[in-house]
């Protein structure tokens, strides 16, 4: 299967290796990554309905059991094919599976810069939990194990303005038990969900959750660019060795993710289907504002 | 913080010996369960639910020295079941003293004045009686009435044949933050025991009553409460400043669960004393062969409302190591009634 590396920073895409694509929000994910959902071919903003995925188009094959199985990775979905659901166990063909990479905060104490973090569930406060497709995540594992690669299996939480104090992000973690925070994963990953299209969420630590983030880059939103926060580090020289520390954890970080992705891109290149995932439960339980899933 | 001076020497130049030595993963306290045989059928209890076969099998005192030695922890946590039960329990904590490993011999007490007279003092040595409150909550938590008057007895004659007594409670979803503080101060005022043990019950799937268990933010809660009542300065426990500050909320931590391996009838337990996922014949398979970052907070549901302080002490012993000035800091904390 195609994979393709959904990068939300500029900066991040360069070091994954140059043909990440970069999306900061759900509705910059490209059509033709979305292309299979049915009827609207837009992406939903919001939090995924139950899954409707697609039966197996041209390309696919059928296996001696019965089973449809796809047999060539590269065949692009017929534009119209009606969405249905697809009984539980049945394999489907994804013409992509879509890798969310990118660098994240630390909330769990025992990691440094750099540690990875494959999201076993994806959360945001109020919504209901995302997890990836089983196999894709299974074999994530396995491919990241056997390729050496140290990582953490946890819990990544995405919030609006992720936690900027040592004392935020031990609240945060205390509260949602997850290993790290973005701003972006949710919301792609429910797009993604929507559409159908299997994906997974690999997050690189760039801010450890002992540190504490330097005034411009806590005030960091979605829409900030990196030269607001370039004039604001300039005007406040007591934050420069926080920024210099940052530097030093975003080269780590970066290097977590180029030794990570690879491995997981040539490890999904030979996946040729995926069984039918559980459709998420409808008004599955939605993460608490106080309280662990 | 109540722990011995020698005790607390020699946990510390074990630890610099396995920094030296470059040890990424090393054991601190060996929790041996010689049997799961026990005299009481707990609420929260998740040891005893095995075949009686199982229950019928003991450690013999040649295999816990053997354990001991085999995985070289400083400490040795001796639970189960319940020790007095075993019959060569008394062999079992001389060998163990003899090869100079501090002993927590954890009872209900119930066996305790029988079996004092064949125990001798040392410190090496701590009695740890399990208390889960003051009589009438004790009581409904072990299920059987007088137990709490049988454990506070045995504390007594324990103390007056100058024995070291400490007392290991579980806090559980029916613990009222005043109950524990009025135990607390019971157990350091009236029966002057040597310091305190506390924990939060781990919900085990196999515990008969699933409701005494508290989630994590209840947990936290409950420790901000008992830690706010007046008097807490007066009381000690055999815990570092980090992992009391861990129970009330104030300080992130994962857990370490190689600190504290178990060594069980069967073996040793992957991946520590609560989860049960299989045992290996050697320690050395279990240090090497566990994939140990699957394991914590985050990682596995399981772990979501474990606080436990055979998963989290161990982090505390090394953050303080790492860091003696935060170690001190919050020692000095807690004695000001800031922290713990
Ligand atoms: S908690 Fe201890 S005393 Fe109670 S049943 Fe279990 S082993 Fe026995
Ligand atoms: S947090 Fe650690 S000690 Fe607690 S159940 Fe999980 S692995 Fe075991």
């Amino acid at each position: 299967m195609r994979t393709v590396i959904l990068a939300p920073m500029s900066r991040e895409a360069r070091a994954i290796g140059g043909d990440a694509t970069i999306c900061p929000h759900a509705r910059d994910i490209p059509a033709s990554i979305l292309g299979r959902q049915a009827g609207t071919g837009a992406p939903p903003e919001h939090a995924p309905p139950p899954a409707t995925l697609q039966s197996p188009g041209p390309g696919d094959a059928t296996t001696p059991d019965g089973e449809a199985a796809v047999t060539s990775s590269e065949h692009a979905p017929p534009p119209s094919t009606v969405a249905r659901p697809v009984p539980e166990g049945t394999p489907v063909a994804h013409p992509t599976i879509v890798i969310i990479a990118g660098v994240g905060g630390g909330l769990d104490p025992s990691l440094a810069s750099g540690a990875l973090i494959l999201g076993r569930r994806v959360l945001a406060e109020g919504r209901p939990e995302l997890t990836p497709h089983p196999a894709l995540f299974a074999a994530a594992r396995s491919a990241l194990q056997a390729g050496g690669i140290g990582f953490v299996s946890s819990q990544l939480l995405t919030a609006a303005r992720p936690p900027a104090t040592a004392a935020a992000k031990r609240d945060a973690w205390n509260t949602f038990g997850a290993a790290g925070v973005d701003m972006e994963t949710y919301e792609l990953a429910a797009a993604l969900e929507s559409a159908g299209v299997p994906w997974l969420a690999l997050r690189s630590v760039l801010d450890t959750a002992a540190s504490t983030l330097p005034a411009a880059v806590a005030r960091w939103s979605a829409e900030s660019d990196e030269r607001q926060i370039a004039r604001a580090a300039l005007r406040t020289p007591r934050d420069w060795p926080a920024y210099l520390r940052l530097a030093l954890e975003l080269r780590a970080s970066l290097r977590g993710l180029r030794r990570g992705v690879p491995v997981l891109r040539a490890a999904f290149a030979s996946i040729e289907s995926l069984p039918a995932a559980r459709s998420p439960r409808p008004g599955a339980v939605d993460v608490p504002l106080v309280g662990i899933r | 913080m109540g722990i011995p001076v020698r005790q607390a020497l020699a946990v510390s130049g074990y630890l610099m010996k396995q920094k030296l030595k470059g040890n990424a993963r090393y054991p601190l306290v060996l929790m041996l369960e010689p049997l799961y045989r026990c005299n009481l059928a707990c609420a929260g209890c998740g040891k005893i639910q095995h075949p009686e076969d199982v229950l019928n099998t003991y450690l013999t005192p040649q295999q816990c020295w053997d354990a001991a030695e085999e995985c070289g922890a400083p400490v040795v946590s001796i639970a189960g079941g319940e020790p007095l039960v075993h019959p060569k329990i008394d062999e079992i904590v001389a060998g163990l003293v003899a090869r100079k490993k501090f002993v927590y011999l954890c009872t209900n007490a119930i066996l305790l004045e029988r079996w004092l007279p064949k125990l001798t003092p040392s410190t090496y040595l701590t009695i740890s009686v399990h208390m889960d409150g003051m009589r009438e909550l004790h009581d409904a938590m072990v299920d059987r009435a007088g137990t709490f008057d049988k454990a506070v007895a045995g504390i007594r004659e324990a103390k007056r044949r100058g024995f070291r007594v400490s007392t290991n409670t579980t806090v559980f979803a029916d613990s009222a933050p005043e109950q524990m503080g009025q135990l607390f101060t019971f157990l350091m005022e009236d029966l002057k025991i040597d310091g305190m043990m506390v924990s939060p019950g781990y919900d085990y799937p196999k515990a008969p009553n699933q409701s005494v268990f508290l989630r994590r933010p209840q947990m936290i809660d409950t420790f901000r409460k008992i830690f706010a009542l007046p008097g807490h300065k007066k009381w000690r426990f055999f815990h570092t400043p980090l992992f009391l500050e861990f129970l009330q909320g104030k300080r992130a931590m994962q857990c370490t669960a190689w600190g504290n391996p178990t060594r069980n009838v069967f073996g040793w337990q992957r991946p520590c004393y609560l989860m049960a996922e299989g045992n290996v014949p050697t320690f050395k398979q279990l240090i090497e062969e566990t994939e140990w970052d699957r394991y914590g907070y985050g990682r596995d549901a399981r772990c979501t409302n474990c606080m436990a302080h055979c998963g989290y002490e161990a982090t505390a012993v090394k953050a303080t190591m790492a860091s003696p000035l935060e170690g001190i800091r919050a020692g000095v904390g807690a004695m000001l009634g800031r922290g713990a």
